[in-house]
């Protein structure tokens, strides 16, 4: 035990008198937190919808039908009642949910305009924008066809109606994303350089050579990392909250369980870095080249998963940041419980699993 | 009881065998002087011994305790210094000497004890809080070494701990290798310095994996005909079919 905390003090010693690694610590978090508040536009394809027509007239069938053939949507089910529709809101099954009133077709005969409803999932605001737009414009269409040209042509309004996010801010969508992107800089690119450090350094032999087994070496390297991430949850969500008026409508306990599991994996995956590489450039390049475009560009962070190449998709599927933001937004956003955020965290606990095991083969192998 | 006792230790990698059945001894309060060129397989030697790799074959015992199956045991009795890496940079003198204690266990009232007597020795009091970093390369080299013994091994491992000194600070560290080896503990030191061969009570010279000579240096000198180690060293160096790592 003495060992042990005589390593980790040292570890914090190197955190805290490298000015560099301080800025990637602290002021980091805070820049990207901000910057992130701003949209990013994103287009929509395949989104999955679903419809519940009270209308069941010409009108709503025509747009049902267009709906159904265009390539921005798919039309999951028609729900039977607005609770069910609610329901695969909640489970994530559709994006959005179409409600034709009754009485459509003649209310905007007479009238000259009519509303359709469109309840959507606002955590992810950008999608939710597009989604309402496309809608609209996929009913004009329709009208257009039906009562003539477009200018005499009664108009149908989709009217949103966002749950989760009623205000559209896209700072609650990037908050998630922007955990996501820091626990893994810290947690994987830091922690794979640090320990890299000491190999080019040649300190790894010295210690080795000590009495401390080889694994206390490597959990001594990453427990102020693990310390410091929490942390910088903290610093986020503060930030978030009191700075950028998201809200943290989930349990809080299962925020912070989720997002220690996160670090954990994004620990190991460090690890595993560092046993792969020599020098503290390839374990950069890794983490930075190889590891941390794809969570920026394949988690979801940025842009919706839903409308990439099928291919891309696959390849997300394997980027644990992708599990990790959608879990913190089923928190965060939803206030979901732990049934909501089951698969995401079996996932990330199975990747854990896989490094951990993947690193101790790598380590046993050098060492022969 | 010997300090070390090596028979016939090999490690092959694959074809390619490092160590070739070296055998030998270093008694307790020893300067053994472990010397090879480049790629003669010193350091898997050095590395087997310290229980950092596992021997193919032979046995090798280290501070009473067997490679195979006590390595641990070994790893508590042994200190270790390579002039690769001395001490942690961004650390001051004393956190440096705190943390290799702590590593090897000692309580926090026998470190202090310690630190106090190692500024003492190195008359480095004023330094104690400055950064490793900003200490002339000699200071580094003898604190290093005054911290690998800071846990008083049986045996001090010392690998090429004089790089890139001059002669004269050279001179004070084996003065420091001698009065630990008065203390009763044995040295192990690999050099290329072949006037530090000089001050070894034996020496042993591997070329291409093996051993090939074995004695005290005067012994070498005689047997091979040349006045200085250096000459001894390049006669045996000569035939060497391996060049370098």
């Amino acid at each position: 035990m003495i060992k042990f905390l005589a390593f980790v003090r040292k570890e914090f010693i190197h955190i805290f008198r490298d000015p560099r690694t301080l800025v990637i610590l602290f002021l980091m978090p805070i820049m990207l937190t901000m910057l992130f508040g701003f949209a990013i536009t994103n287009d929509i394809k395949n989104a999955r919808i679903a419809v519940f027509d009270s209308a069941k007239d010409s009108l709503s069938q025509g747009i049902i039908e267009r709906l159904r053939v265009s390539e921005y949507f798919e039309v999951y089910e028609a729900a039977n009642s607005i609770g069910e529709a609610d329901d695969m809101l909640r489970r994530g099954e559709v994006k959005a949910v179409v409600v034709f009133p009754e009485l459509l077709a003649s209310r905007a005969a007479h009238d000259g305009s009519a509303q359709i409803k469109v309840l959507a999932n606002a955590s992810d605001p950008n999608e939710t924008v597009n989604i309402s737009g496309y809608i609209e414009a996929i009913a004009a269409q329709e009208c257009a066809e039906k009562f003539g040209t477009m200018s005499d042509a009664p108009s149908i309004t989709p009217i949103p109606n966002l749950l989760y996010n009623p205000q559209l801010k896209s700072a609650y969508n990037f908050v998630p994303g922007v955990m996501g992107l820091i626990l893994f800089i810290i947690c994987t690119l830091m922690t794979s350089v640090g320990i890299v450090r000491e190999k080019e350094f040649g300190s790894m032999e010295v210690l080795l050579v000590s009495p401390v087994k080889p694994i206390y070496i490597i959990i001594s390297k990453t427990v102020p990392y693990f310390v410091l991430s929490i942390l910088i949850i903290c610093v986020i969500l503060v930030l978030a909250h009191f700075v950028l008026d998201v809200p943290i409508r989930g349990n809080l306990a299962l925020l912070f369980g989720v997002s220690a599991l996160y670090s954990l994996l994004a620990l190991t995956l460090g690890v595993l870095v560092s046993t792969v590489s020599n020098t503290q450039h390839t374990a950069m390049f890794i983490s930075a080249g190889f590891l941390m475009l794809p969570i920026v560009l394949l988690s979801g962070m940025v842009f919706p998963i839903e409308n990439m190449p099928r291919i891309l998709q696959v390849i997300s599927d394997f980027v644990p940041a992708k599990w990790y933001i959608s879990a913190i937004r089923d928190v965060m956003l939803k206030g979901g419980g732990f049934d909501l955020v089951k698969k995401d965290v079996l996932i990330m606990a199975v990747m854990t699993a896989a490094c951990i095991l993947a690193s101790l083969l790598n380590f046993k192998k050098r060492m022969d | 009881m010997y300090a070390i006792e090596v028979d016939r230790l090999t490690k092959r990698f694959g074809d390619f065998t490092a160590v070739d059945g070296i055998s030998f001894y270093v008694a307790k309060g020893e300067i053994f002087g472990f010397l090879g060129a480049n790629g003669a397989g010193k350091s898997t030697a050095m590395r087997m011994l310290c229980g950092l790799l596992t021997p193919t074959s032979g046995d090798a015992k280290v501070a009473g305790f067997d490679v195979y199956d006590n390595p641990e045991m070994i790893k508590k009795n042994i200190g270790y210094m390579s002039q690769k890496f001395s001490l942690y940079n961004d650390l001051t003198v004393v956190e440096n000497i705190k943390f290799w204690g702590g590593l090897y266990g000692l309580d926090g009232k026998t470190i202090r004890r310690k630190t106090d007597q190692i500024l003492g020795e190195l008359d480095m009091r004023d330094w104690k809080d400055s950064f490793v970093e900003t200490l002339p390369l000699g200071w580094k080299q003898k604190l290093s070494f005054s911290i690998s013994t800071i846990h008083e091994p049986q045996i001090v491992f010392l690998d090429e701990p004089t790089g890139g000194v001059d002669p004269a600070v050279r001179r004070k560290f084996w003065e420091m290798i001698y009065a630990a080896s008065e203390r009763g503990i044995t040295a192990f030191v690999t050099t290329h310095y072949m006037d530090e061969a000089e001050y070894c009570s034996r020496v042993s010279i591997m070329v291409d994996g093996r051993i090939r000579a074995l004695g005290s240096p005067n012994e070498l000198k005689r047997e091979l005909g040349r006045n200085s180690m250096d000459g001894v060293f390049k006669e045996l160096a000569r035939h060497a079919k391996r060049n370098s790592d």
